[in-house]
C-alpha cells in the first residue's frame, strides 16, 4: 500500500465508477472539511504493493448528490440542518458530492510527465487527497530557488506558499512565453514577478523588455534588494593559491527612456521604409526601393543618411528622366523628398544616420533592460521593436554559426530573452505590420538560436493567432470579454475547456500556467514581488482631496497672489500713479 | 413517595385497552364504556391527534385480555411500570364506532330497556375502538432521566395492555430532549418519516394536528414548527385540491 514517500493517509473517498469521457472518472465523497475544490489534486493507486503508482487527477466538478428538500430552507432563520434534525436526521454531517475527475496520470519520472493508465480506477478504490510535498514534486519540473528556476507563486487551492509553483526557464526561454489577462487582472505583475525570478542569482538572465507605457521602470529597485545579489565582494575573499574567486553577482537594470533609443537608419529594411513612408504611389514605390538598392549596394553596409537616402532618389530620378526623356520624376523626387525630410528629418527623435543602442550594451547576462516608449508614435514604435528585434536575431544567428567574432558589433555569445508588452501592437489579428515576420521569424525558429520571447497582451482576439500559438508556455490571467476567451481558447492548446471555463472567475494575481515550462496545466496564485509594482492605476479621488488640503491651498493662494501682482504690474489698463 | 405519585397521576386514568394490532406500530385500542371503570374517560383524550401512551410488554402476557388491569392509577412517566420495559408514546389517528345490532332488523323479543332490567350481566356490544399509530418510546435511564426514542420501538405492547392519555409536561419531555447527556436538548419529531410512510389517508392529517399541538407547547420553536406545517399543509390542503 506504500507509495512514494510518507505513510498512507486517510482516503478522502471511494470511486463511483467512470466519468463522462474515457479519461475521467467519478467519486463520492462527504467532504466535511470541504478540502475537495473544483481544480483540487487527488490520486489513487494503480497497482498494490511495492509498485503503487499513485495516479494523479484533477477535480473537474463537485455536484452534490444530496441535498436538503427545498422546504426544508422556507425559514430564513431556521438552518436546514435543524429541520432535518426535528425529523430524527440528527448526522452531523448532510452533505454528499460526486466528484468528476479528469486523469492526468502517473509521473514518470525517466520522461518527466505525466503518464496516462489508460484505464479509469475500479469502482470502490480509495481515493486520497495528494500532498503538497508530493505534488510540489510532480507538478514543477525544477525546485524552487535552483539553477534555471522560476518561482512564480503557489498552487491556488492550497494555502498561500504550501505548494510552489515553479517554471522551467530553460523551456520558457526556448519555446517562448504568452501572458494573457485583461486590464487590471495583474499581467504586468506577473511579468515582473518572471522577471524578478529571471534577474535572480540563481539564473542572471540577459532579458530587454519593450515598455510602452512605462510599468516596469520599478524594477530599478532590484539593485536595492539582497535576492538579486549573490556571492562575496572579491577583496573580501583570499582564496589560497589564487583559487577562483566567486564574483559577486549583482542584478542591474538599464531604463532607456524613448529619447535615448535611437535607430540607425541603415538597419531599415525596405519595408520599414515603405511602412514609416505612408500613402505612397507606385510611382514613389519603385523609386525608393531602386535607390534604397543603389545606397546599400554603394555603402556596402556602412551607415547612410536621410540626405544620402534623397540623392539615391534624385539619381534614380534622373536616370528615369534620361530614359523616358521627360522630366516626369521630378515630381516624384518632390514627394519622396518631402516625405522623408518629414520622417526622418532633424525633428524626428528615433532614427538617427550613425547612432543605435549597442546590442552588447543593452543586452548583458545579469541586466534587466526596459525600453520605454511612452511618447513614441505608434509605427516609430513597430520600427524600434522590429529593428531591434532582427538585430538581435540576426546577431545570435551569426554568432551562433561563427560568422562574426568578439569585437564585431553583430556579436552576441549569450541568450536572451525579450518581454514584450501590448504584443498585440507588434503582431496584430488581421494585418501585418513591421514586427510581424521578424516574431514570427523568431518564435518559429530563435529555439535554435537563444532567442526567447515573452508576448504580453490584454487583447488575445486581437493578437496574430500564429504568434499566439507559437508561445509554448501560457500564463492566462482573467479574461472577461468573450471574443478573447474564445480566441485563447482556440490557440493555446494545452489548457483543457474545462480550465479555460474558469477565466471569468479568478480574481486579481490568480492565473492558469500552461504549457511547456510546466508538467500539467494549474491555477495558480502569483507571489508577492520582491520591487515595488509600479503598474497600478492612479488614485484620482486622493488626488483630488490632495489639492483641496489646507497646505496645497495655502501654496495655491501665495502662487495666486504672485501672478495676480504681476499681471497687475504689466496691466494696460494700469494707472500711471 | 409511591403516594406523592399516585396523587399527581389521580386525574389520568387509562382511556382503554390494547385490543388488536395490525402492525407493530398500529393498535386498536377499546375505550372504556360507561360503567366499565369508576370514571368514564373524557372525550378529549381520546380525540383525533391526541398523544397516549402504553406500557411496553415485559413479563408474560396477560392471560385474559379483558380482565381489568391491575390498578387504574399507572406509574409516572419517565419511571419504568413495574414489571415492563417502559412506554409505547402513541397517536390517536382514527376513530370506529362499532355497533353489532346495526343493520340487525330483525324482530326482537325484549328491548333495551328490558334487557337492561332483566339481564344485568349483558355486556354491551356497542364499543368505541381508536387507531393507535407508535411514535416512539420512553424509558428511564440509568441514571433516573427519562430516555426518549423516536421511530419504531423494539418492543410491542401486550393485548389488553392499558392506554392512557399523555399530559401537556409529558409531550413537551417526550418532544425536547437531549441526544447525549451533556448536549443541548432540541425539538425532535423523529416520527416523522414513519408517520407518512404508513398507507393510510388520516395520519398526514393527524401530524397537522400534532404540528399545531406542537406550536401551542413550544411558541419559541414557531419558526421550525412552520416548516413542517407549512409543507404538510401544502401537501394535504393545496396539492390534494389542485
Amino acid at each position: 500500500m506504500q507509495a512514494a514517500g510518507g505513510a498512507q493517509p486517510a482516503p478522502v473517498g471511494i470511486t463511483k465508477g467512470p466519468g463522462d469521457t474515457i479519461h475521467e472518472y467519478t467519486f463520492i465523497s462527504r467532504d466535511e472539511s470541504r478540502l475537495l475544490k473544483n481544480g483540487e489534486y487527488v490520486y489513487y493507486e494503480l497497482e498494490g504493493g511495492a509498485n503503487a503508482r499513485r495516479v494523479l487527477g484533477r477535480i473537474l466538478r463537485r455536484d452534490p448528490v444530496q441535498l436538503f428538500p427545498d422546504t426544508f430552507l422556507s425559514e430564513p432563520a431556521v438552518a436546514p440542518s435543524q429541520v432535518a434534525a426535528l425529523v430524527g436526521y440528527d448526522q452531523r454531517a448532510s452533505d454528499l458530492f460526486e466528484l468528476s475527475v479528469a486523469i492526468m496520470g502517473y509521473y514518470d519520472h525517466t520522461l518527466d510527465s505525466f503518464v496516462n493508465p489508460w484505464i479509469p480506477p475500479s469502482s470502490g478504490t480509495p481515493i486520497y487527497l495528494a500532498d503538497d510535498a508530493w505534488l510540489t514534486e510532480v507538478l514543477s519540473r525544477k525546485q524552487p530557488h535552483t539553477p534555471g528556476s522560476a518561482l512564480i507563486g503557489s498552487l491556488l487551492t492550497r494555502p498561500d506558499g504550501a505548494t510552489p509553483i515553479v517554471l522551467d526557464v530553460k523551456d520558457l526561454v526556448s519555446t517562448h512565453l504568452a501572458i494573457i489577462a485583461s486590464t487590471g487582472a495583474g499581467k504586468s505583475y506577473l511579468a515582473s514577478v518572471i522577471i524578478e525570478e529571471l534577474m535572480r542569482p540563481y539564473n542572471g538572465a540577459a532579458v530587454l523588455v519593450i515598455d510602452p507605457h512605462g510599468e516596469y521602470s520599478a524594477l530599478l529597485e532590484m539593485a536595492n534588494h539582497d535576492e538579486f545579489a549573490d556571492g562575496e565582494p572579491a577583496a573580501t575573499r583570499n582564496g589560497a593559491h589564487g583559487a577562483a574567486r566567486r564574483p559577486r553577482y549583482q542584478a542591474t537594470t538599464r531604463v532607456y527612456q524613448h529619447d535615448q533609443v535611437k535607430v540607425r537608419l541603415s538597419t531599415l529594411t525596405l519595408s520599414d521604409l515603405r511602412y514609416l513612408l505612408p500613402s505612397m504611389t507606385d510611382k514613389q514605390h519603385h523609386f525608393l526601393g531602386r535607390a534604397y538598392d543603389n545606397l546599400r549596394h554603394a555603402k556596402k553596409g556602412q551607415p547612410w543618411t536621410a540626405e544620402e537616402l534623397k540623392r539615391a532618389v534624385a539619381d534614380v530620378a534622373r536616370s528615369s528622366n534620361d530614359e523616358s526623356g521627360d522630366d516626369s520624376g521630378n515630381s516624384t523626387v518632390a514627394a519622396l523628398h518631402w516625405k522623408i525630410d518629414e520622417r526622418f528629418g532633424d525633428n524626428n527623435m528615433v532614427f538617427d544616420p550613425h547612432h543605435h543602442l549597442g546590442l552588447r550594451e543593452a543586452l548583458k547576462p545579469g541586466q534587466c533592460t526596459v525600453l520605454q516608449l511612452n511618447e513614441v508614435d505608434e509605427r516609430d514604435q513597430q520600427v524600434i521593436v522590429a529593428t531591434l528585434l532582427r538585430r538581435i536575431y540576426n546577431a545570435r544567428v551569426d554568432t551562433e554559426r561563427g560568422k562574426t567574432h568578439e569585437g564585431d558589433e553583430q556579436y552576441l555569445n549569450y541568450p536572451v530573452f525579450v518581454l514584450i508588452e501590448e504584443a498585440h501592437h507588434f503582431a496584430p489579428h488581421g494585418d501585418e505590420v513591421v514586427t510581424t515576420r521578424i516574431l514570427k521569424q523568431i518564435l518559429a525558429e530563435g529555439r535554435k538560436f537563444g532567442v526567447g520571447v515573452g508576448l504580453i497582451s490584454q487583447r488575445p482576439g486581437k493578437l496574430d493567432a500564429d504568434v499566439l500559438s507559437q508561445c509554448l508556455t501560457q500564463c492566462i490571467m482573467r479574461i472577461v470579454n468573450e471574443v478573447d476567451q474564445k480566441s485563447v481558447g482556440a490557440a493555446v492548446e494545452g489548457v483543457g475547456r474545462e480550465l479555460l471555463d474558469n477565466l471569468p472567475a479568478l480574481s486579481k494575481g490568480q492565473a492558469i500556467i500552461a504549457g511547456a515550462a510546466v508538467n500539467t496545466p494549474m491555477i495558480c496564485r502569483v507571489r508577492q514581488r520582491i520591487t515595488p509594482h509600479g503598474g497600478e492605476s492612479k488614485d484620482a479621488p486622493a488626488e483630488w482631496r490632495a489639492y483641496h488640503s489646507a497646505d496645497a491651498t495655502a501654496d495655491r493662494q501665495r502662487g495666486d497672489a504672485l501672478l495676480y501682482r504681476n499681471q497687475k504690474g504689466f496691466s494696460i489698463f494700469k494707472s500711471d500713479d | 413517595m409511591r403516594d406523592t405519585r399516585d396523587t399527581r397521576r389521580a386525574g389520568v386514568a387509562a382511556i382503554g385497552k390494547i385490543v388488536r394490532s395490525e402492525s407493530h406500530v398500529r393498535y386498536t385500542c377499546q375505550v372504556y364504556g360507561p360503567g366499565e371503570t369508576a370514571a368514564s374517560p373524557n372525550h378529549s383524550d381520546y380525540a383525533f391527534g391526541a398523544f397516549v401512551r402504553i406500557p411496553l410488554r415485559a413479563g408474560a402476557t396477560l392471560p385474559d385480555t379483558l380482565a381489568p388491569a391491575p390498578g387504574d392509577a399507572l406509574p409516572p412517566f419517565g419511571e419504568t411500570p413495574a414489571a415492563s420495559a417502559g412506554w409505547a408514546i402513541g397517536l390517536i389517528y382514527d376513530t370506529i364506532l362499532l355497533n353489532p345490532a346495526f343493520g340487525a332488523l330483525g324482530p326482537r323479543l325484549s328491548n333495551d330497556e328490558q334487557v337492561e332490567l332483566f339481564s344485568p350481566d349483558y355486556v354491551v356490544e356497542r364499543a368505541t375502538l381508536v387507531s393507535i399509530l407508535l411514535l416512539g418510546a420512553a424509558s428511564a435511564g440509568r441514571d433516573g432521566r427519562p430516555l426518549m426514542a423516536h421511530g419504531v420501538p423494539a418492543l410491542a405492547p401486550d393485548l389488553g395492555a392499558l392506554v392512557s392519555p399523555l399530559e401537556d409536561d409529558e409531550i413537551r419531555a417526550f418532544h425536547y430532549y437531549s441526544d447525549a447527556p451533556r448536549a443541548k436538548p432540541y425539538l425532535h419529531m423523529g416520527y416523522l418519516p414513519h408517520a407518512v410512510a404508513q398507507d393510510n389517508p388520516l395520519l398526514p392529517m393527524a401530524i397537522l394536528r400534532v404540528t399545531e399541538r406542537l406550536e401551542t407547547l413550544f411558541p419559541e420553536q414557531q419558526a421550525l414548527l412552520s416548516i413542517v406545517k407549512r409543507n404538510f399543509a401544502w401537501r394535504l390542503k393545496v396539492q390534494s385540491a389542485g
